[in-house]
Formats: C-alpha cells, sequence, structure tokens
C-alpha cells in the first residue's frame, strides 16, 4: 500500500522540522536506514533553501509518498524567479549524488522531485 | 609505610600515604615481580587496600577537616573521571571540558559521601561524575532547549547506532533502532531531530576513542586524497571546494565522491554517525555561503534557466558529474 501525505506550510526554515518529521515517519515504513533518512533530511533543507531562499509570505507545498523501498517527496509547484538556477547550484548538485533529484518544469511552475531508495542489503 | 589511625580507625593500616600510589590501582599498571597465577590475588589485595585507604582518607577529610586528604583523594579519582570523560569525549565538547566538569562531580561526591553507608567511593563517585557530565551537555551542547528525556534518549540512540552497524554490517532502520532501545519509532525520530539542535562539534575536539584521547580529528581528516584533482576539476563545484578548509573538503570527499555512507565515515574516522552528519551538514553549509558570493555575478539567470530548459514539461536533474 501506497502511503500519500500531503503537506503545505509556511516557507519558513524553522518549519523543516515539521517536514522532517513526516518524512522519518513515512521513511520508517519502508525501512530506509538512518543513513538514507538522513540524506534525504539534507536534500530537503538543500532544496528549501534553493527555492525559498529570502522568501516571504510564501507557501511551501510538498506531497508525499512511500512503498517499495522508496520514499518519493514532491515540492511545488515553485513560482518563485530563479528557481531553477538555484536547483542547478552546486550543493544541490552533491545532494543529487545521494538521492535522486528531478526538476520539472509546468504550466503551473516547476516542482522538484526527490527519491529515495532503500538499498539492497547484501548478506 | 605503617599509618595509624588511633582515634578513627582504632587499628594500624598499612596504606601508601601518596596519591599516586593510589591511582596505580586504578590503572592498572602497578610494577609487579608476580606471575599470572598471583596477578588476581594481587588485584584483589590492591583493591582491598585502596578501599581502606578510601575510608581512611575520607574519615580524615569529613571528621577532622583534613583538605590535604580531600586532594589525595580528588588526586586518587581523577583517572576514574578521566575514563568517564572519554566515554563523552566524540560528542562534541572538548576533552579537557569533560574532565573538568567530571572533577566537579567527583568532589561533590567526596564532600558528601555518607560514611556510615556502606558502600564504596566509587560506587558512590560514578553517577556523580556522570550526572555532572550529563548536566553540562545539557547546559552547554543544546543550542535550543530540547527537553531532558529526548536528549538522553538521542545520546542513547547515538550509542545504540555505533553498537548496531558493525553488528548489522549496515545502517540501521528507524524500526531496528526502535526495538534496540525499547521505545516506539515515533521516539526514535524525535529523538533523532534533537540532534539538529546540538552544537556543531569542533573539528579540534578529541576523538575519545580507547586508547586514543590524544588523537584529534583534524589528524584524521588532513590527509591529501589523490582524487582530489579530478574532483577540483569539475567546473561546478571547484570554486566552492576550493574555499573550504582541507578537512572540510576531506569529509564531503567521503561522501559525496567516494560514495561511503556516514556509518561507514564514521567507522573509518572513529566518531559516530551523528557526529558525522552534523559535520557534513556544517560544510554544506559553508559551502553554500561561499558558493553564493560566487554564484550569483557569474550566472545570470536567464541564460540558465534557458539552459536548463524552458519548455513546459521539461525534465532536468542537477549535474552531479556522475550518475547518481
Amino acid at each position: 500500500m501506497t502511503d500519500i501525505v500531503a503537506l503545505e506550510i509556511p516557507a519558513e526554515p524553522s518549519l523543516l522540522r515539521v517536514v522532517r518529521m513526516v518524512v522519518g515517519g513515512l521513511a520508517a515504513q519502508v525501512d530506509l536506514s538512518v543513513d538514507e533518512i538522513d540524506d534525504v533530511y539534507m536534500a530537503i533543507d538543500e532544496i528549501f533553501y534553493a527555492t525559498h531562499a529570502g522568501a516571504t509570505g510564501e507557501r511551501c507545498r510538498l506531497r508525499l509518498s512511500a512503498a517499495g523501498g522508496s520514499l518519493r517527496l514532491e515540492m511545488g509547484p515553485l513560482t518563485c524567479e530563479g528557481v531553477v538556477r538555484r536547483l542547478h547550484e552546486p550543493t544541490c548538485s552533491l545532494i543529487a549524488r545521494v538521492v535522486e533529484l528531478e526538476i520539472e518544469e509546468g504550466a503551473e511552475g516547476v516542482s522538484v522531485v526527490l527519491t529515495k531508495r532503500r538499498e539492497v542489503q547484501s548478506k | 609505610m605503617t599509618v595509624v589511625d588511633p582515634d578513627r580507625m582504632g587499628r594500624p593500616l598499612d596504606l601508601p600515604l601518596h596519591s599516586s600510589e593510589g591511582s596505580r590501582y586504578r590503572d592498572g599498571r602497578e610494577d609487579s615481580d608476580e606471575g599470572d597465577d598471583g596477578r588476581e590475588e594481587s588485584v584483589a589485595r590492591g583493591r582491598d587496600e585502596t578501599e581502606k585507604l578510601d575510608q581512611y582518607l575520607l574519615r580524615r577529610w569529613r571528621l577532622d577537616g583534613d583538605r590535604q586528604a580531600r586532594q589525595e583523594l580528588i588526586e586518587m579519582y581523577l583517572p576514574l573521571v578521566r575514563s568517564l570523560a572519554r566515554r563523552y569525549a566524540a560528542r562534541g565538547e572538548q576533552f579537557d571540558d569533560l574532565v573538568q566538569v567530571g572533577s566537579i562531580g567527583l568532589i561533590k561526591a567526596i564532600d558528601r559521601f555518607d560514611l556510615d553507608r556502606g558502600v564504596e567511593l566509587t560506587t558512590y563517585a560514578t553517577p556523580n561524575i556522570v550526572g555532572e557530565i550529563k548536566r553540562y551537555f545539557r547546559d552547554k551542547g543544546w543550542s535550543v532547549r530540547v527537553p531532558r528525556g529526548l536528549q538522553e534518549l538521542n545520546i542513547r540512540i547515538n550509542r545504540l547506532i555505533d553498537e548496531l552497524v558493525p553488528k548489522l554490517q549496515r545502517s540501521p532502520t528507524i524500526n531496528e533502532i526502535a526495538e534496540a532501545a525499547g521505545v516506539e519509532a515515533a521516539d526514535v525520530l524525535e529523538a533523532l531531530e534533537t540532534s539538529q539542535a546540538y552544537n556543531s562539534v569542533s573539528l579540534q575536539s578529541a576523538l575519545g576513542g580507547e586508547g586514543d584521547e590524544d588523537a584529534l580529528l583534524i589528524d584524521y581528516l588532513g590527509k591529501e586524497e589523490p582524487n582530489y584533482d579530478v574532483m577540483e576539476d569539475r567546473a561546478v563545484l571547484a570554486p566552492g571546494f576550493a574555499k573550504l578548509e582541507k578537512r572540510e573538503r576531506t569529509i564531503l570527499y567521503l561522501r559525496f565522491f567516494e560514495g561511503l555512507t556516514q556509518s561507514q565515515i564514521a567507522a573509518r574516522v572513529g566518531i559516530s554517525q551523528m557526529h558525522v552528519s552534523r559535520l557534513i551538514r556544517r560544510s554544506l553549509e559553508r559551502l553554500r555561503e561561499e558558493i553564493g558570493e560566487f554564484e550569483e555575478p557569474i550566472v545570470p539567470e536567464q541564460e540558465t534557466e534557458a539552459a536548463a530548459g524552458d519548455a513546459s514539461g521539461a525534465s532536468t536533474q542537477p549535474s552531479t558529474g556522475h550518475p547518481t
């Protein structure tokens, strides 16, 4: 069964804790390891910074799902100026080495899709 | 030398008067001509004599107000303080600071020890010393107020992760930690979240591993990596990395280019997984700050967005230099 959670919070860094708690709960359901969950936490911080840095009064919309050993987080649509450029900055590129990161542009704005898959453990 | 305390003890004792001799028992480094067979007996005898010495000095201090006896007790038990402080040294605080704090706990224990209680000073002092160190972490180590229970669970989970990684040969899941800790998965998540509120770790801090108390993290991270040139050639990352200190580059390099997990880095460096997590976060923050200054004037917004694809429905991935 796929768990889907929709979340909308004011774009305030202090509220990222709420996102992390929800992400952690879903990640635990698909048995991501502590290391893997921490990768997701760092990715959320970086993406949030890239997409909402300096933004005031904006809302951050997220859709999260967990199934089949992977966690998927979609943030957006984002309409703030320069968001695509900031998502290609080096810290996001680093993060993209440890999580799957996709930037989708649609009519309503830009969406960022983050996916973290559980590593298959070799015995 | 025979010490007689006729008023209080009522019998002669064969006791060493100097604190350094007392310390030898605790360090287990006392020279001995005895072989293996006699060692156990020797240790037992040493322990017994130490206990008598404790009692003797405690009586001198508590009943006679002899400050020299108090000082000798403090010095005798400093190895115990160091041993307990070492357990907490990998958590972002200076080892010497923890010894200082632990010493306060020891002094309190010596000053409050009840002679009629019938317990050894070690038994009474240990929780006092640990309590003082924990209080220090609570007061100084946490940048925002985190409930005491959560802080302690965080510390316990930190320790459990370190135990589970070698046992499982991988990073544990939340459920595995919860089972090992005997708590709910939600409690584990909440406790892990509290580590976000914990102060950044000083790279000058002692690692605190067994027999490694003088080794500094910087010694482990300061080695040149042969692939730095390759890494620095990557145009997009080079400017930011060049601004980082070598030790920061190393830890980011191990995580993002060598592909080591946080647990693997922790095992290699000899620190906890949470410690590695905090170091990576701090390095990323610094990198972001450095690159932020560099990037703004160089990459025109419109050009970059055009390069990334302006058409509706376009999908791109940040450049990584290699597949995820």
